[in-house]
């Protein structure tokens, strides 16, 4: 699951894309349906014509070395944005605070494994599956739950509330804990048809 | 991470029924169907009060994240970038590589149409990213009420949906059900085989709005309900 920085920098990055996109699309449609005024920027001109011609002759190579090396650094900031989509938000690994007697380091995969049996522990839940995400400073626990088709969802409601999280924040040793919790329905038990 | 203090428990679970739910209710059965998409955080309705830290947060945990039109848009940048740089740097070392483009961009005046409706269809498609963009978007998930902004809880659309079909497939007289989400309201498409249905739209509605009640979803869903025969 991609985390919130991920999706903030997915609707900045698209925003800009967009943005650049209309402008420049926007001039062009004002510049050739002759909207501008015309002893400067003719409709008729070709694209590229003297002046400019003139302006990437009197510049001599500078000029190319920067689109180049702008356009390298845009291919570099696409590639971040492109590699952002994979990244995770689990941690594989928490060091919680360090006190007088060392570290106390929570392999993440352990606390996940406790936290599911902790779960599905209640008779309505079928399966669980909890990745811990964040740093040891403000962690937080991503929860997929499975639950029976019947299942009372206020129960589990509750008991995930007053049970399993209390036990997360004991286990790292925090008041504050960001659970996001996704639930769903298992198509395991069909729902027999009522005969009327 | 905040220091807001946890709100106090729900206590919807067990008491009797308050809150937006209940207030929907009511008007479900006059209201049209709402648009889903201002599900984020502007009230649904006159009688919803603004929502609490909590159901807030529950919302923008499970906004679209926009991950299929990023890619796309990073992997045409990428060739863009790529593309311009072989072009300026292959023009340094004195073999420009785009000849062609370069005699056509000669010849090809602003006011060519082919061009002028290629920039139409960039300027749409820029404004439909800027759409994407600042459009919080459907949540993939109902977020669920629970009290307390360090416990988010949302529930699979399909399996929200199939509960509050059961729900109403229990009522006695209802062979099969079928919920649909959509429009800001809850559609309940109930099959029956019995001739006289006096009272049993109302029975479902009143099934699947118990339901919706235990569930307890921070956006309400006025209640449909479509009875037809087998």
């Amino acid at each position: 699951m991609i985390d919130r920085k991920t999706a903030r920098g997915n609707r900045l990055g698209l925003l800009v894309t967009g943005l650049t996109l209309v402008l420049l699309g926007l001039f062009t449609l004002i510049r050739g349906l002759g909207l501008l005024p015309q002893h400067f920027a003719p409709a008729g001109e070709p694209l590229v014509n003297g002046p400019v011609r003139q302006a990437f002759g009197a510049a001599g190579g500078w000029l190319w070395w920067v689109i180049g090396i702008l356009a390298v650094i845009l291919a570099l900031i696409a590639l971040r944005w492109l590699f952002a989509q994979g990244r995770g938000e689990a941690v594989h690994d928490m060091t919680l605070a360090t006190g007088p007697g060392g570290e106390t380091r929570v392999a993440s995969r352990g606390l996940a494994d406790a936290i599911t049996a902790d779960i599905t522990s209640h008779p309505g839940v079928l399966g669980a599956r909890a990745t811990l995400v964040g740093t040891c400073v403000h962690p937080g626990v991503r929860l997929r739950v499975l639950m029976e088709e019947h299942a009372p969802i206020n129960e589990i409601r509750a008991h995930l509330g007053d049970v399993a999280i209390p036990h997360i924040r004991e286990a790292l040793e925090t008041d504050h804990l960001r659970t996001v919790t996704r639930l769903k329905f298992s198509r395991k038990f069909a729902s027999r048809h009522r005969v009327a | 991470m905040s220091t807001v203090p946890p709100e106090p428990p729900d206590t919807r679970a067990s008491g009797p029924a308050t809150g937006p739910a209940t207030k929907a209710m009511d008007n479900s059965h006059d209201q049209p169907p709402r648009d889903e998409g201002t599900a984020s955080t502007t009230p649904r309705s006159d009688t919803v009060p603004i929502m609490s830290a909590a159901d807030r947060t529950a919302v923008h945990a499970f906004r679209p994240r926009r991950t299929l039109p990023s890619v796309i848009v990073s992997v045409l940048l990428i060739l863009f970038g790529v593309v311009v740089a072989i072009g300026a740097f292959s023009t340094l070392a004195g073999r420009p590589a785009y000849g062609p483009l370069l005699n056509w961009a000669s010849a090809t005046p602003w006011q060519n149409p082919p061009l002028l409706i290629g920039a139409a269809i960039a300027v749409l498609i820029g404004l439909w990213l800027i759409v994407l963009a600042l459009r919080p978007g459907r949540p993939s998930l109902v977020p669920l009420h629970t009290g307390d902004q360090e416990l988010v809880m949302g529930m699979r659309r399909r399996s929200f949906a199939r509960s509050l079909a059961q729900a109403a497939e229990a009522v006695s007289g209802i062979n099969r059900a079928k919920v649909r989400l959509g429009g800001g309201s809850a559609h309940v498409i109930a099959r029956t085989r019995l001739h006289d249905t006096r009272g049993l739209a109302e029975k479902v509605r009143h099934a699947v709005e118990t339901q919706m009640h235990v569930l307890g979803p921070i956006s309400s869903y006025p209640v449909r309900v479509d009875l037809r025969g087998e």
